[in-house]
C-alpha cells in the first residue's frame, strides 16, 4: 500500500521521450561535468515535465529542478540522501522499487548506474550557482498576514461621543454611531416582562420567579433592575448556566463515544470546577492557564492543587478512537485533537487545518502546527490499556483532606488488625483441621476386614469414604486389621475413628503391635473422648523397620462395633493438636466453630470494605512525559504517522509572535509557556475571542458571527472598535466574566425590543447592527429546566459523580447491548444530567443541545419536525404538562386566575386579550376539566414563545 | 457552529438554477405540493447523470468472511492447515496458518459468478450482483472500521453517508426523512454511524430499532402518550400559539420555521404510519422475506420496510444486521447462523425491487466493515481483514453478474484493481449523480467532503 501511494505520489511524471545515451565518458561522478554530461540531460529530458517549476503540475511536491528543492525531496520524503544511494527515493523510484519512475517506461541500467554513481560520490550539483532563489520555508507571506485585522494588536479605542444619541452607556455609543451611519435609530425598550425574562434566562437559564415577575412590575425602576443584575449575577445558577456555555466548547462529556464508550468518572470533577471557578468569578487568564498547564502549576494549598489538576481534563475529554491499534498513529490524532480544541477554543483559529500542509488561508505554516504537536507529544494523555489495544488515559492523584486521609488510616489499620484476626482463625482452623487428618492415617478402606463388616456413612464425622460395622452380629468373627510403616521409629500416640453413639459396644478389644510387643486395650465406643472424631488409646512405641498395625475385632462385644480409621501421631503433631483443644476444648466440634468464625470474620472485613472511604481521588488529567522523553516533534507529511519531515522546536504561531516563537529552553513539555503564550496581555486573540464569545450569548450573534473561527475564512467583527474596546475593558479589568456580563446586560442595546420594523429590516435585515434585540431560542437545557420549575420541583442541588457505579464502558462490554440513563425524567438541573456519548438524550439533541464529539461554540438552532413531535408527544413532557397543571387547580381557582397562573409560570408574562381568546375557544365549557388543562399546559411548553426570547 | 454554507433551496433552484440541477426534477418528486415548503426536501448538490435515486446499505456488521461466501481461493482449500507463506499485518491475533473454511464455493447463474453455499439464496439472484473482490480500509479494529464505512473516516467525528446523501438529495418524500437507520448499532461510534456530525441536525438519520433488531419498527414520538383526538387537538392548540406569537412579533424566520416544523411534523405522524405499516403488504410476500419465521422475521420485517421506505423516497437506508459476523471463534455455526439470519431476506428484497421495477433505480450495497483473515484465530475463528475483503453491489448502474478485482491467492490482501472505502463511497455519490469532490460542506474554516482528499470513481463495474 505505502509503495502504491508512493507511486501515485511520485506522479505520472518523468518525461515520455528517451534520448540516445552519450558514450561513455571518463569523467569522476563527483565532478561537475558528470553533472553536466550524464545527469543534467536525464532530470531535463525524463522529469521534468512533472517536477520542476515548470509543470503544469507538480508531481508529489518534488522539484527536481533545483539543487536544495531536490535534496529535501517531496511528499514522500527526502529525494536524495548524498552518498548513499541506497536510501535514496529517486534511485528506488527509478529502479522501479518504490515506485515506478519515470512512468512511460524503465530508463536503462547504464544511466540507472550513472544516477548511483553520481549519489554516491555526493550528488554534487553545480546548479546551486545557477541563481536559483531557494524556496521559501513555506508559502505563507507572515508579515503581510499580520496586518489582518485578528492578528493585529488590540486598538486602544475610546467609546465616540454621544453625538446624535441619547445613549449614556460607552457600548451604545459605539452601536449607535454605526447606526446613525445607516440611518436606523435604535428600538425601544422592551416590556418589563419581557425584559425580565430575557434577563433571567441569558444569566442564569432559569425562569424568573412569579413573585419576583410581581416585584419586579411594582418597581420597573433602574436602580432596582440593577439590584436584580447583581443578584442573578450573584446566584448559583449564574454560574451553572455559564459554565454550560463553556462546557459546550470544551466538548464536555462523561464519556468517551466512538468505538470504545468508556466511562469519563472523574469528568464530573472539571464540570464542577467551572461553576465554582465562575461562581467566584475567577480570572479568565487564570482559568485557562489551570486549563492548559494545571498539573504543572505551584499551589499554595490544596484546594487551589486540586483545582489546578481538576482544570487539565479540558485537554484530556476529546473523544478518542481507543481500539486504534497502531497506537502511534492514535498519539497523534489525540494530538490533533488538542490542538484543534485550543486553537479553537481560545483562539478562534483553526489550526487542524495545518496538520497534513501550510494552512491554505490563514498564515499558520504546517511547521507551527508541529511546533504546537511537541508540547502535546510531550505530555502523557493516553496512558495503560484498559484492555488489549483500548488504550486508557492518563490518571493524576487529587490532594485530600486531614479528615479524608486519616478516615483511610482508620480504615486501613481496621483492615490490617481483622485480617490479623482471619488469619490466625484460618491457622486455628488449619491446626483443627491437621488434627483430624494429622499424623499418619489409615482408612477402614485400606485395612485388612475379616468376616462381615457392613459400610456405611451414617454418622457425619469419618475419614475418608465412610466406615463400617458389624452389624452386631457374628460376634467374635469380624475383624480389621489397620497396618502402616511409620516414618521414623519412636512414641505415637494411637487415634481411633469410630463414630461413637449409644448403641456402640462398650468392650471392643484392640490390639495394638508396638515396638514392645502386643498391647490389648478395651475400647469403650459408646462415648467420644475430647473430640467428635477420634479417641484416644494412648501413646506407644514403634518401630521404621516393622508395621504398626492396629486390629480391632468384635470378639465378645455387645453393641455395634465401629471401625472407621487409626491415626498416629508424632509427638510433634500431639502438641500442635494440644494447643488446638486448649481453645476450644469445650467445642463438641472444632472444626465446625473454627470455619465459622473464619466466616464470620470474613464477612465483617467484607462489610468493612464496604464502608470503607471512597478512593484515594484521582482528575483525568494530562502529565508531562519523563525529561528523556521530552521531544520536539517531527513534521509529518501529509499528516502521516511515518511520513517524516523536519524536527520543529517546540513553540507557538509565528504569526503572533514576532518577538520570538519558539521557546527557547522548555521546563517541561511546554505547556506552561503555552498558557503564558496564550494569556499574554499582547495576545490579540484571546480577549478578543472570549469577549465575544460572551456578547455572542447575551445578544444571539457575535461581534465576529464566526465564534470559533477569527481566521480569513471567519467573518469580520460588524464592530472592531467595540470589540477591541471591551477586549481591553476585560483584560484591564483583571479579566473577569460577571463585570463584562454586567456592562453589557446595563446596556440600551440588550433591553431593546425584538419588534419587527419594516424600514430598518429593509437596511439591515440580518440585524447586523442591532437596531433590535435578536430573537433567540432558549438552550435545550433552560427548555428542560423551565418545564420542571412548572412543575414547580426543579431540584436545585447539584450532583456529583453521576457515572459512579458505571464499569470500565457505560454499557457490558458488548457491542449489542445499550447502556440505559433513566435520569432525563428527574427533576434536577440539566447541568448535572450524564453527558454521556452516543446516549444524549432525544429531548436535548433535539432541541440542539451540544453534539459532546464537537467543540460548539455557538449551538445551531433547527426547526425540524422531531422537535416538535418530541415537544408534543413524548411521555416526559406531557408528565410535566400534567404536574404543571394539577399544581395550577391546586394553586388557584377560577379560570381567570388559572389562566393568569399558567402564563406566569409557562411564558413569564401576564395573560394578553389575543391569549383569553385562544384560551375560551379552546376550553369552552370544559373550564374545570383537568385533562383540558393538561392539554393547555402541554400547548404552551410545545409553543414557539415557550422557547423563544422576545 | 459553522460557517454559513451556500445553500441552495428549491426555491431559489426554481427561479435561478434549474440546469445546473441536470436532470433532478423537483416537481416531479412533490407534484402535490409547493416544493418550497419542505426542508426535508432541500437540495445542495448539483447531479449530474444519476443512475440511481437511492441507496440501501445491507450493514453485515461484524465483518463477514470474505472468503467463505464471494471470493473463492482454490489455494486456500488445497493448503489448508499450512503457514501462510508471507507476512501477517501488524497488530493481529490470528496465527499465519491457513483455515479453509466448510462451505463450498459454486458458479452460479449464467454469469459463473462464485458464490458460496453459505448463502444459497442471494447464489440464487447472483446475475443481480456486482462483487468487488479488492475492497481495503483502514482501522484493525471495529470502531475505526466501522466508522470509515459509515462516515469515511477511521478517526475524526464526519458526517455519515447517509447524511452526505440528504443534504445533496433531500427526501424524495414531502413528509418523510431523506434518511433512516434501521436497527443501528448502538456500540463502535453509535449515532455517529447515521450521524449528520456538522451537517445540519435534519440529515441525522431516523431510526428504527436498534442493534440488528426490528423492535416496533415505528419513528420515535411519531405517537403520543395521549389518544390520537387529544393529540391532534393539542397540534391544533399550539399552532394557534404559534400564530398568534407570530402576529404579536410580525414576520420572523424563527418563527416561521418552527410553524411549518409544527406542521411538518403532524403530517408526518398522519403519513407514515401508512409507509411503515407492512400488513398492507400480502402475506405471501411477507413470507416470501421469511417474516413469521423466528431465524429470518426480524431482518425480513427490516428489509421489507426498506423496500417500503426506497418506494417512498427516502434517499439512505441502512439496514443493520447487529455486530453478529464477528466469529474469532466458532466460524461455522456463527456464519451459519448469521447467514440464515438475513440471507433470504436479502435475496427477497433484490427480487421484490426488480418485481416493482425499482431494482434499476435503487443501489443495494452488502457487506461488512471489513473482511476475515484467511487464517486461522483461536480453534476455529478468523480475525479482522481490512487488507482485503469483499463487498457487493446490487441494483441500478453497475455491471450484473460481475466480479472485480482480486486479492493474492489466500484472499488477504486486495492485489488487483484495489478499492478503497473512500472509492466506494465516490462511486455511490457518482451513480446518485453527485460529484465527490464537488458535495463540500464549510465548517471550521475548512471544505469538507465525505472522501476527504482521497476516493475516485470505479468506472469498471459501471454498466
Amino acid at each position: 500500500m505505502r509503495l502504491l501511494l508512493n507511486a501515485l505520489r511520485f506522479g505520472c511524471l518523468f518525461s515520455v521521450c528517451l534520448f540516445a545515451l552519450a558514450a561513455v565518458c571518463a569523467q569522476s561522478p563527483d565532478s561537475e561535468a558528470f553533472f553536466e554530461t550524464r545527469i543534467r540531460p536525464v532530470l531535463v529530458n525524463h522529469c521534468y515535465e512533472c517536477h520542476s517549476s515548470e509543470s503544469k503540475e507538480l508531481g508529489g511536491a518534488l522539484r527536481l529542478d533545483h539543487p536544495v528543492e531536490m535534496m529535501t525531496g517531496g511528499e514522500s520524503g527526502l529525494a536524495i540522501d548524498p552518498g548513499n544511494p541506497e536510501g535514496s527515493l529517486l534511485v528506488s523510484a527509478i529502479r522501479y522499487e518504490s515506485s515506478e519512475m519515470p512512468p512511460a517506461g524503465r530508463l536503462p541500467d547504464q544511466v540507472i548506474r550513472d544516477i548511483e554513481s553520481w549519489i554516491k560520490a555526493g550528488a554534487t550539483d553545480p546548479r546551486s550557482r545557477d541563481g536559483h532563489s531557494a524556496r521559501e520555508p513555506s508559502g505563507i507571506d507572515l508579515e503581510a498576514g499580520r496586518h489582518f485585522w485578528a492578528f493585529r494588536p488590540i486598538a486602544a479605542v475610546d467609546p465616540p461621543s454621544r453625538g446624535h444619541s441619547s445613549a449614556t452607556g460607552q457600548i451604545d455609543r459605539f452601536l449607535n454611531r454605526q447606526l446613525h451611519q445607516a440611518g436606523l435609530t435604535p428600538s425601544p425598550v422592551a416590556a418589563p416582562l419581557v425584559r425580565l425574562r430575557r434577563l433571567a434566562f441569558d444569566l442564569t437559564g432559569l425562569p424568573p420567579s412569579p413573585s419576583l415577575q410581581q416585584a419586579w412590575l411594582a418597581d420597573p425602576s433602574r436602580r432596582h433592575w440593577i439590584n436584580i443584575v447583581d443578584s442573578m449575577l450573584a446566584s448559583t445558577a449564574f454560574a451553572e448556566h455559564w459554565a454550560r456555555h463553556w462546557m459546550d466548547v470544551a466538548r464536555y462529556a462523561d464519556s468517551n463515544g466512538s468505538d470504545f464508550n468508556a466511562t469519563h468518572h472523574e469528568a464530573w470533577r472539571y464540570r464542577q470546577y467551572l461553576i465554582d471557578a465562575f461562581a467566584a468569578d475567577r480570572p479568565w487568564d487564570q482559568m485557562i492557564r489551570q486549563q492548559i498547564a494545571g498539573d504543572l502549576l505551584p499551589a499554595a494549598s490544596d484546594q487551589e492543587r486540586y483545582d489546578n489538576v481538576v482544570a487539565t481534563t479540558f485537554l484530556m475529554i476529546g473523544t478518542k478512537m481507543l481500539s486504534e491499534r497502531d497506537k502511534a498513529k492514535l498519539r497523534l490524532d489525540v494530538v490533533d485533537e488538542q490542538i484543534d480544541t485550543v486553537g479553537r477554543a481560545f483562539l478562534g483559529l483553526t489550526l487542524g487545518c495545518a496538520r497534513c500542509h501550510d494552512h491554505k488561508f490563514d498564515p499558520v505554516p504546517t511547521e507551527d502546527y508541529y511546533a504546537l504537536a511537541g508540547i502535546f507529544n510531550s505530555t502523557v494523555t493516553l496512558k495503560g490499556e484498559s484492555q488489549k489495544y483500548v488504550s486508557t488515559w492518563n490518571r493524576v492523584p487529587l490532594p485530600t483532606s486531614q479528615t479524608y486521609r486519616d478516615s483511610v488510616l482508620e480504615h486501613q489499620q481496621a483492615v490490617e488488625a481483622l485480617k490479623d484476626k482471619i488469619k490466625a482463625a484460618e491457622k486455628k482452623l488449619k491446626s483443627a483441621q491437621s488434627s483430624v487428618q494429622a499424623g499418619v492415617i489409615v482408612d477402614d478402606k485400606a485395612a485388612k476386614k475379616v468376616g462381615h463388616w457392613k459400610a456405611s456413612t451414617y454418622y457425619k464425622y469419618f475419614v475418608g469414604e465412610g466406615y463400617v460395622h458389624d452389624d452386631n452380629s457374628n460376634k467374635g468373627q469380624a475383624s480389621i486389621e489397620f497396618s502402616t510403616r511409620l516414618p521414623t521409629s519412636g512414641t505415637y500416640e494411637v487415634r481411633v475413628s469410630h463414630s461413637p453413639g449409644s448403641n456402640r459396644a462398650a468392650e471392643v478389644p484392640v490390639t495394638i503391635l508396638t515396638a514392645n510387643g502386643v498391647q490389648e486395650i478395651k475400647l469403650d465406643q459408646r462415648n467420644f473422648q475430647d473430640d467428635p472424631m477420634w479417641s484416644s488409646l494412648g501413646e506407644f512405641s514403634f518401630s521404621a523397620d516393622t508395621d504398626a498395625v492396629v486390629k480391632i475385632s468384635n470378639q465378645g462385644t455387645n453393641g455395634y462395633v465401629i471401625a472407621d480409621a487409626v491415626q498416629f501421631l508424632s509427638a510433634d503433631e500431639r502438641s500442635e493438636k494440644a494447643a488446638t483443644e486448649e481453645n476450644d476444648a469445650t467445642d463438641p466440634s472444632t472444626v465446625e466453630f473454627a470455619k465459622r468464625r473464619v466466616e464470620a470474620l470474613k464477612q465483617a472485613l467484607k462489610a468493612l470494605d464496604a464502608s470503607a472511604p471512597p478512593p484515594s481521588p484521582v482528575a483525568m488529567a494530562p502529565s508531562d512525559r519523563p525529561s528523556n522523553e521530552l521531544i520536539d516533534s517531527r513534521v509529518h507529511i501529509r499528516g502521516e504517522v511515518n511520513n517524516l519531515g523536519e524536527s520543529v522546536a517546540r513553540g507557538f504561531l509565528q504569526v503572533l509572535s514576532e518577538g520570538g516563537s519558539s521557546i527557547p529552553n522548555p521546563q517541561g513539555s511546554g505547556r506552561i509557556e503555552l498558557a503564558d503564550w496564550l494569556t499574554d496581555p499582547d495576545n490579540p486573540l484571546t480577549s478578543r475571542v472570549f469577549v465575544n464569545r460572551v456578547w455572542m450569548h447575551l445578544f444571539g450573534e457575535g461581534l465576529v458571527r464566526t465564534v470559533d473561527n477569527f481566521g480569513m475564512q471567519g467573518e469580520r467583527p460588524t464592530h472592531p472598535e467595540l470589540l477591541d474596546f471591551l477586549a481591553t475593558k476585560f483584560v484591564r479589568n483583571g479579566w473577569r466574566l460577571k463585570p463584562l456580563v454586567r456592562e453589557l446586560v446595563l446596556s440600551h442595546a440588550y433591553s431593546q425590543s425584538s419588534t419587527y420594523d419594516g424600514n430598518s429590516i429593509a437596511v439591515d435585515p440580518e440585524n447586523r447592527l442591532l437596531w433590535r434585540v435578536n430573537r433567540r431560542r432558549l438552550t435545550a437545557e433552560s427548555i428542560r429546566d423551565a418545564m420542571i420549575a412548572a412543575t414547580g420541583r426543579l431540584d436545585r442541588q447539584p450532583r456529583l459523580e453521576p457515572m459512579a457505579g458505571r464499569g470500565v464502558l457505560v454499557s457490558s462490554n458488548k457491542a449489542n447491548s445499550a447502556a440505559s440513563f433513566d435520569d432525563l425524567a428527574q427533576p434536577r438541573r440539566s447541568i448535572y444530567l450524564p453527558v454521556v456519548r452516543s446516549y444524549v438524550p432525544p429531548m436535548l439533541s433535539a432541541l440542539d443541545a451540544a453534539d459532546p464529539d464537537l467543540l460548539v461554540g455557538r449551538r445551531p438552532t433547527t426547526n425540524v419536525p422531531a422537535q416538535a413531535l418530541l415537544l408534543i408527544n413524548s411521555p416526559v413532557v406531557d408528565a410535566w404538562a400534567g404536574e404543571t397543571s394539577t399544581r395550577i387547580l391546586d394553586a388557584v381557582s377560577g379560570f381567570d386566575d388559572r389562566l393568569r397562573l399558567s402564563y406566569q409560570v409557562c411564558l413569564q408574562r401576564d395573560v394578553g386579550g389575543e391569549d383569553r381568546t385562544i384560551a375560551q375557544r379552546f376550553f369552552k365549557d370544559q373550564i374545570d376539566s383537568p385533562q383540558a388543562w393538561h392539554q393547555f399546559i402541554a400547548a404552551l411548553f410545545a409553543s414557539t414563545e415557550f422557547r423563544l426570547l422576545d | 457552529m459553522s460557517d454559513r454554507p451556500v445553500q441552495i433551496t428549491r426555491r431559489h433552484f426554481g427561479a435561478t438554477c434549474t440546469m445546473s440541477l441536470g436532470s433532478l426534477c423537483v416537481s416531479a418528486v412533490m407534484p402535490w405540493r409547493d416544493a418550497a415548503a419542505s426542508e426535508l426536501a432541500t437540495v445542495h448538490a448539483s447531479q449530474v447523470n444519476p443512475r440511481i435515486k437511492r441507496v440501501i446499505f445491507l450493514f453485515m456488521h461484524g465483518g463477514p468472511s470474505h472468503v467463505d461466501t464471494f471470493d473463492y481461493k482454490p489455494l486456500l482449500a488445497r493448503d489448508d492447515g499450512q503457514p501462510l507463506p508471507f507476512d501477517l499485518p501488524p497488530n493481529i491475533d490470528a496465527v499465519p496458518k491457513l483455515l479453509n473454511g466448510p462451505w463450498k464455493f459454486k458458479q452460479r447463474g449464467e454469469s459463473g459468478l462464485w458464490v458460496s453455499s453459505l448463502l444459497p439464496e442471494m447464489a440464487k439472484e447472483a446475475d443481480s450482483l456486482c462483487v468487488i473482490r479488492s475492497m481495503h480500509t483502514r482501522g484493525q479494529s471495529h470502531g475505526q472500521a466501522v466508522g470509515m464505512i459509515n462516515t469515511g473516516s477511521d478517526n475524526f467525528v464526519r458526517p455519515s453517508v447517509g447524511a452526505w446523501v440528504s443534504y445533496a438529495l433531500g427526501s424524495g418524500h414531502p413528509d418523510l426523512p431523506a434518511h433512516v437507520a434501521i436497527g443501528p448499532a448502538t456500540a463502535h461510534g453509535g449515532p455517529r454511524n447515521y450521524g449528520a456530525a456538522f451537517l445540519p441536525a435534519m440529515h441525522q438519520a431516523t431510526v428504527i430499532g436498534s442493534n440488528g433488531k426490528f423492535g416496533d419498527g415505528k419513528i420515535a414520538h411519531l405517537n403520543g402518550p395521549v389518544e390520537n383526538g387529544l393529540v391532534q387537538q393539542r397540534f391544533d392548540l399550539v399552532n394557534a400559539l404559534n400564530k398568534r406569537h407570530l402576529n404579536s412579533s410580525g414576520p420572523d424566520r424563527e418563527i416561521e420555521g418552527a410553524i411549518e416544523a409544527v406542521d411538518l411534523a403532524d403530517r408526518m405522524r398522519r403519513s407514515a404510519p401508512e409507509v411503515f405499516d407492512l400488513s398492507q403488504e400480502s402475506a405471501q410476500l411477507q413470507a416470501a422475506y421469511g417474516i413469521g419465521q423466528k431465524t429470518t422475521d426480524s431482518f425480513g420485517r427490516s428489509c421489507l420496510l426498506a423496500r417500503r421506505l426506497a418506494e417512498a423516497g427516502v434517499r439512505f437506508i441502512t439496514v443493520s444486521s447487529g455486530q453478529v459476523w464477528d466469529q474469532h471463534g466458532n466460524l461455522e455455526s456463527g456464519h451459519n447462523k448469521n447467514a440464515a439470519a438475513t440471507d433470504l431476506p436479502i435475496a427477497e428484497l433484490i427480487r421484490d425491487l426488480k418485481r416493482r421495477g425499482l431494482w434499476d433505480e435503487t443501489m443495494i450495497v452488502w457487506g461488512g466493515e471489513f473482511g476475515r483473515t484467511p487464517v486461522v484465530q483461536g480453534k476455529n475463528g478468523r480475525d479482522h481483514n481490512p487488507q482485503g475483503f469483499s463487498m457487493v453491489l446490487s441494483g441500478g448502474g453497475v455491471k450484473p453478474g460481475f466480479a472485480y478485482g482480486e486479492t493474492d491467492d489466500y484472499g488477504y490482501y486486495a492485489f488487483q484493481d484495489r478499492v478503497h472505502v473512500h472509492d466506494l463511497h465516490a462511486t455511490l455519490l457518482h451513480l446518485l449523480g453527485v460529484d465527490h469532490e464537488r458535495l463540500t460542506f464549510r465548517y471550521a474554516g475548512r471544505d469538507f467532503r465525505l472522501t476527504d482528499v482521497h476516493g475516485r470513481v470505479v468506472h469498471d463495474i459501471l454498466v
